[in-house]
Order: structure tokens, then sequence, then C-alpha cells
């Protein structure tokens, strides 16, 4: 069969090449070969299907590998196996061309490859060469140290490029070569301590390079540290050599390729260990000014004494409270270390932990319960409780993390765009380490780039008209960050031309968006900003300025349940601050009642609570219904409607209205009656309803009922389409 | 068999202070007519210009890497056979086996002494 042909020539000139070897040695040209013709072969027999071949030939091609490498310690069985291969392939497709098929079994070379690769480490001409290279070769020492400082030099440029785009692959090899490079030329040298920290930085970049680390502001610290540090022992190599008088080297090596190998992505390491003195002094036992003389005495004392054994000596602690002292620093070390947990586990946690939360208030408010005698019972109850909600405290608080990240990135962003527009801008941040929940980190990403783009494009100017404006040529642009009643407030401030107030009005004016007759409040006026359709920028750029800007902006905030607000100095800059929840978790809700259900309003979203007079009433043919607040007219709408519920009042004037405000309008809600204001667990209604509109979740609430939450926009939407 | 040691080396490496190294490791074993690139790049125009008889590379290099270069070298008809060591890093497996496939004619693991690299030589000139 001539489709075997193929095989068999590939097979055949394997086998002649392999004869042509002299001694029992496959040496490297030979070996490239053969991989290439292992390679062509496996290809052949995957498209054939035939796997006896193609096995035998993914054998031999690690076998070769390992003989390559000088892996395998009796190389002349490795020789002659490598032969048996060949001529199994051969039969194999000999077998093939005649009748199609292959009946042999291959089993005989399977068994004989592991025996051979068993993992061995890599022999060979690897071991470490001493006295490579002449020792007395002085200039060949000061050719390295002036290039490796050069290469150094060039390291620190090249991560400040990294720092703005941490995913730039050349960046990183950029980085990669220099340690590389001086690494190489250590180990031939003899220099064993600059080998090393180079070796344990070039790994670190090698693990950057290939994805499995992220590059992080902590990375860039521990890389930026380990140049350093490189730097200054190549220095002292050059101090050495000069004869000049030796400064002591200030690394702590071990320390530092300790930190370097212990990098994990994106996480900082622990902090540092507390000194026993700075333990002595806070627990009392010595006063700082003691503490200070003693380091003294203990720094000449040859050889040096530990702190500990010089107090002890001098009487001013004992041994039990230097100990006491030692065993509480190593407890820090306790204390520090972390493990990593999958954020499914953790969001799982999280989970179950409100669904406790809510059981257990559902127990505590059973009347069996609460009608109960038992005061050891009532007593139980209460520990059930204050226990649980102590675990959710604990476990949200799990998911925090630190707002600096997301800091980071817009302070990059910040630099990128600044770039781009032909700005200079420097960042000021502040409060990076108040926490937010991790699940919020992503949610609150895409409006604060948006309040940044705004920042840099409309706010911060040109640097010669900030310099006419008196103020630095470069801009300025503060990210704030702090915890208020519950929530989180970031604040993007920029020291740039501020609003326009009446350039603002006028086009509001123009727009019809408000009508210019009465007197606005200037904080009226900048909300207009948030306004669908209003610009004030006047050139489009790629950046932001399409009119869209500030009132997506308004909208992604909100949909977190957040709230925007902005100021602003006409010359002097503007501040955008954004309020979010801590975490998406929870939700603050106001609870009504309608007929026998009960519904959740987010706060936020209330504006007012109010029970109209009828006169404010109003019914307009093809119009729909109005209440008249402070003078506007605002669509009502009946929930009854909308959910089909029968409700105990129909008449606005019985009932209360809840105004809320959805996207760019307000409307009335009629509701029977305020249940209160709740702090509520979210659930998500699953698959099945998650298409529902005007509902955005549901919650169990305190007494064991559910409520669902309202979605006010998905509601407007809803008595629109109704009519 | 007596080996030429006038043959005419280039020494390709991006770090000089590595190319010195090499090129004092080559005087030690005997060979004096050594030639110096700091890239592939570099390399190419090197060959086009003179005649070479052996080339010793790094890997790692900007512009042009080690396995580039060698590609671009065996892709060319006239030095399909131009003896190519390779310089590479212990730990390296797989840049040895790419090497080995892209038809190097042998490596060699930083650090090595001027004998390991006098024999490497030695070897490849043999097969020739």
């Amino acid at each position: 069969m001539e489709e075997y042909d193929s095989l068999i020539s590939l097979t055949d000139s394997m086998a002649s090449d392999f004869l042509f070897i002299d001694g029992k040695k496959i040496d490297v040209p030979d070996a490239g070969k053969f991989f290439n013709k292992l390679n062509e072969l496996i290809k052949e027999a995957d498209s054939r299907k035939i796997f006896q071949l193609k096995n035998v030939a993914v054998g031999l091609n690690s076998l070769l590998e390992k003989m390559v490498l000088n892996e395998i310690d009796d190389e002349e069985a490795g020789f002659n196996a490598f032969e048996k291969g060949i001529i199994l392939m051969q039969n194999i497709s000999e077998s093939f061309k005649n009748t199609g098929g292959y009946e042999g079994g291959i089993e005989v070379f399977e068994e004989l490859i592991p025996t051979l690769m068993g993992e061995q480490p890599a022999a060979g001409n690897e071991q470490p060469a001493t006295s490579v290279v002449d020792a007395q070769d002085e200039s060949l020492l000061r050719d390295f140290i002036i290039e490796g400082i050069e290469y150094i030099d060039e390291i620190e440029i090249n991560i400040l490029n990294l720092e703005q785009a941490p995913e730039n692959k050349d960046y990183i090899n950029n980085i990669f070569r220099p340690f590389h490079s001086i690494k190489g030329v250590a180990s031939f040298l003899n220099l064993e301590q600059i080998r090393g920290l180079a070796h344990s930085l070039e790994t670190l970049l090698d693990r950057a390079r290939s994805g499995e680390l992220v590059v992080t502001s902590h990375l860039i610290d521990v890389i930026l540290d380990g140049a350093d540090s490189l730097k200054a022992m190549i220095v002292k190599l050059r101090d050495d050599l000069e004869g000049n008088p030796a400064k002591p080297l200030k690394v702590d090596l071990p320390a530092l390729i300790a930190r370097i190998e212990s990098v994990s992505d994106g996480e900082p390491d622990v902090q540092e260990r507390k000194k026993v003195g700075e333990i002595l002094v806070e627990e009392g036992v010595v006063t700082e000014k003691v503490l200070e003389q003693e380091l003294d005495v203990a720094k000449q004392t040859i050889p040096p004494k530990k702190i500990g054994e010089i107090l002890i000596a001098g009487g001013k602690a004992t041994p039990k409270q230097v100990s006491q002292a030692l065993r509480k620093q190593a407890d820090q070390v306790m204390d520090t270390a972390a493990i990593r947990v999958n954020i499914k586990k953790l969001d799982d946690l999280i989970d179950m932990v409100g669904e406790m939360v809510i059981t257990q208030s559902m127990i505590r408010q059973n009347r069996i319960v609460q009608s109960n005698s038992d005061s050891k019972l009532t007593k139980n109850i209460a520990q059930l409780s204050s226990i649980t909600s102590e675990l959710q405290r604990t476990s949200t608080s799990l998911r925090m993390v630190p707002i600096k990240q997301t800091f980071q990135r817009m302070s990059r962003l910040v630099r990128d765009l600044a770039k781009d527009a032909g700005k200079t801008v420097s960042v000021i941040m502040e409060g990076e380490d108040t926490e937010i929940d991790r699940n919020m980190v992503d949610e609150i990403y895409n409006p604060l780039v948006h309040m940044i783009r705004n920042a840099v494009d409309h706010g911060i100017e040109f640097p010669e008209e900030q310099v006419k404006l008196g103020k630095t040529e470069k801009g300025i642009i503060q990210l704030r960050a702090y915890h208020r009643g519950g929530n989180i407030v970031i604040e993007i401030s920029d020291n740039g031309k501020g609003l326009d107030k009446d350039s603002i009005l006028k086009k509001a004016v123009e727009k019809g968006i408000v009508d210019g007759s009465h007197d606005l409040p200037d904080q009226d006026i900048y909300r207009l900003v948030f306004h669908p359709g209003l610009s004030t920028a006047k050139k489009v750029t790629d950046i932001s300025g399409r009119g869209v800007g500030m009132d997506v902006v308004r909208q992604a905030v909100e949909k977190l349940r957040g709230k925007i607000e902005i100021n602003s100095v006409y010359g002097k800059g503007t501040t955008v601050s954004a309020r979010f929840p801590l975490t998406m978790a929870i939700i603050n809700g106001m609870v009504v009642r309608i007929g026998n259900e009960k519904y959740i309003i987010p706060t936020t979203a209330i504006r007012k609570l109010l029970r109209p007079a009828r006169e404010l009433y109003n019914k307009v043919i093809d119009k729909g219904e109005t209440i008249n607040i402070m003078g506007k007219l605002l669509p009502l709408v009946r929930l009854y409607n909308l959910f089909g519920i029968e409700p105990e009042y129909k008449d606005p004037w019985d009932a209360v209205i809840v105004v809320v405000e959805g996207q760019n309008r307000s409307k009335c809600l009629l509701v029977d009656e305020i249940i209160g204001g709740e702090e509520v667990v979210i659930k998500n209604l699953g698959k099945g309803l998650k298409s529902v509109k005007g509902v955005s979740g549901g919650a169990i609430m305190g007494g064991g009922n559910v409520g669902l939450i309202l979605d006010t926009e998905g509601l407007f939407e809803l008595s629109e389409s109704l009519g | 068999m007596n080996i030429d040691k006038n043959i005419k080396i280039l020494v390709v490496d991006d770090f000089a202070t590595m190319r010195r190294v090499i090129k004092n490791l080559l005087k030690q074993a005997g060979y004096q007519n050594v030639t110096e690139a700091e890239d592939g790049v570099a390399a190419l125009m090197v060959l086009k210009s003179q005649e070479i008889d052996f080339i010793i590379s790094d890997w790692n290099m900007p512009n042009m890497t080690g396995i580039e270069l060698l590609k671009a070298v065996r892709a060319d008809n006239k030095f399909s056979g131009l003896p190519f060591l390779m310089v590479t890093s212990e730990g390296l497996k797989e840049n040895v086996v790419a090497a080995v496939k892209a038809g190097v004619s042998n490596y060699v693991v930083k650090p090595f002494t001027a004998k390991t690299l006098d024999e490497k030589i030695v070897k490849i000139l043999e097969k020739m």
C-alpha cells in the first residue's frame, strides 16, 4: 500500500543515519536530525492513526531529549534502546504497508523507556567550575563592574516603562536580560553572592514573563530593591578593588533572597518582625532611653552580643521577660503568616454565613421561642445572636482588600492619559489602605476610569495654561479614599480649570434641560453635568467628551447603589466624589407593604416619603396620573397594578407616596405602608427570575419572610411599557 | 586528531564582559583568532564581511536572540554546516532541546572552564 511509503522512507532514513554513528553515543548534530525526523514521523503516524508507531516515536523523542541533556546515566543502554526503537518503527511501518495493520506489541519497548529515564538529576557538565578565569585578571573584574553598573541603571529605566505597561513582555525581557548577563559573568568570576542574587532576580522575572506572576507594584518594589542591592554589591567590589576604605555592605542577602523568592501573586510580603528591644519597651520592661544606651553598649562588644543578653547582664530585664519577648517576636511571624484561599470558597462561606444570620434571626423571632420562659434558652439564643453577627463581620472582612491596587492602576492610567493628551500630571494618593469588598473592586473600576478621564481631559490644562493661571506646570490629581457611614468614599480632585457655571447653565437652557427663569444654587448647576446629553468639552477627544461622560459615570455609580457628587471652584479645580457601599452583599433598604406583600426599596433611590394632599393629585387624559411634588408634576406608579396585588388603599391621599429616582427622572410609587428601614442580605433570585423587570433581587427578612428588592429603573420602564 | 587552533571564532554576546571572559578562556585553550559581535544582527553582519570558522553564541540577547541567529545561519546554504556552539544557562533544558532541533553543533552551560570549552570545540571540529 503506497500510502505507507512515506513512513517507510522516514524510518529507513533514521535507521541508516543510525548506522553511520561512530562510537556508542549520539552527538548533538545527529540528535538534531533525529529530532526533526521523529517530529515528522509523529505527525504522519498521528494523521494515519497508527498509534503504536506514534507512541514509539514519542518515547524515542523524550529518550533523545534526556540523552542530549546528559540525563541518562547508562549512555550505552540509551543508545541501544534508541536502536531498538528505530527497528521497531521500521517493523510497524513495513507491517502496515504489507498487511494494513500491525499485530505485534510495543510493550517491550514501552517498558524499556521508563527504566532508562528514571528521574536522575541533571548530570554532565554543569558542575560549578572553580577558578574558571584567571583570578589575577583585574581588568576583567573592572570591566564587569563598569558594565554591570550600567546595566543596572538601565534596569531602572525599564522598570518605569514596565510600571506603565505591566503586560508588556518586552519590558520584562529588558529587565530580565541584564540580570541574566550579570549572573553569567559573575559565575565565571566566582562572585558567588552577586551570582546568587542575580539568579533569584532572574528567576522572579522569568516567572513574571511566563505569566505565572502578575506585575504588581509590590513585584516592582522587590525588583527595585534587588537591583539596588546588586548595585551596592558591585560598588563594594569596586571599592575593595581600588583599596577604598570599605564601607560595610548594608545588604541582608539571605533575607533579600528569601523576600524575592516569596513573592507571590500581588500579595505584599509579611511585615518585618519587631525587634526584641521594641517589644520590651512596649511591655514597659525597659524605657526607650535605657534601650538606646544598651544598644550602644551592645554594638561595642566584640563579638557583638544580642540586646537581650546585655539587658540581662546589666540587670535591666529578667531572663523571663526577655524570653517572653522572644516568644512574642516569634508569634508575630505566626500572626502575619497568610494562606491563599480560592475566592469562590470565600464567597460561598460568606453566603452561608449570611444564610445562618437569617436562620438565626428566624429562630429568635419564632413565637414559641419568644414566649418561652426558660431563662437559659433565652440566654443561649442571645449568645448565638452575638456570635453569628461577629461571625458575619469577620467573614465579610475576609474579603476586604485595600483600595491601594485600584489607586495604583488609576495613577498609571493618569500617566498614560496625560502623556497622550500632552499634559503633565502628578498623582497624590491618600487613604490607600481604606478597605473595600474585593467583589466591589472590579465594579467600581469603570466609573473611576471615567472620572479619571474627565479629570485629565477636561480638568487639567496644558502646561502653559497651568502656568499662566499661577499653578505648577504639572497638574495635580488627588485620589482620596475614606470610610463614611458604612460606605467608602472615593474622591478624585484635580487642580485644573474647574467647572464654568455660566457655560453649563447656558447650555442646559439651550437644550431645554432647565428653564433658566429662576436662579439655581451652584450645587444644582454643577449637578447638571450628570445630565445626559450635556457636555461642556469644546473638543471631542478619543478619551472623553462625547456628551456621555458624566452621565454614564452617574449611572454606573448608581447601579452599584452609590452616589456621586461634584464640587468645583472655577479656575481652581474640581472634586468628584463617589460613595459606594462597602459590599454588594448587604443593602440598606426601606421595607414597604402593599397588601400582604413586602418590598424593599434601596434607600439610595429614595428622595421623599409623603402622603399627598388630595389637590396635589392630577389626572390628565392620555398623560396619566401625576402628583405635584414641590411644583413638579411627577408620574404616579401604582405598584399594585404592576405586581397584580390587591392593595389596602387605592387613593394616593390615603396611601403613602415614595418618591424615587431612576436614571434622569423621578416617579412616585404608591404603597400602603412604610414598615421601616432595614439592612438586608441580598439573595440572587436564580436564573428563572433573573429577567423579571423591576426586581433586582430577593431578601430574607428578619421575620423569615421573603421580600423582593425593587429596581427603580426597571419599575419605570415597566410602568412606561404598560402605559 | 590534530585540530587547527588558528580557526577564526566569532563570539556573540551582548554583555561585553562576557565576551571578554569567553575570549580569555579561548586564549587559555590556545585559540587566538577571535572576533566579537554584540548580538545576532551584528553577528550576521560579521558573517557577511569576514570568513568565520566557528560561532560561539549566547542565548539571551536583545534584537536577535541566539536561537534566532542559529536559525538564520542554518537557513543560509553557505553557512548550513558552520560550527555553532550555544552558550546557555543551567536549568534551561527546553532551550537546549530547541537549539538541538534547530541544528546547533553543541551547547555549553555557564559557567565553564577553558578545558570544557576546548573539549566542546574539538569534538565539533573532529566531526567536520
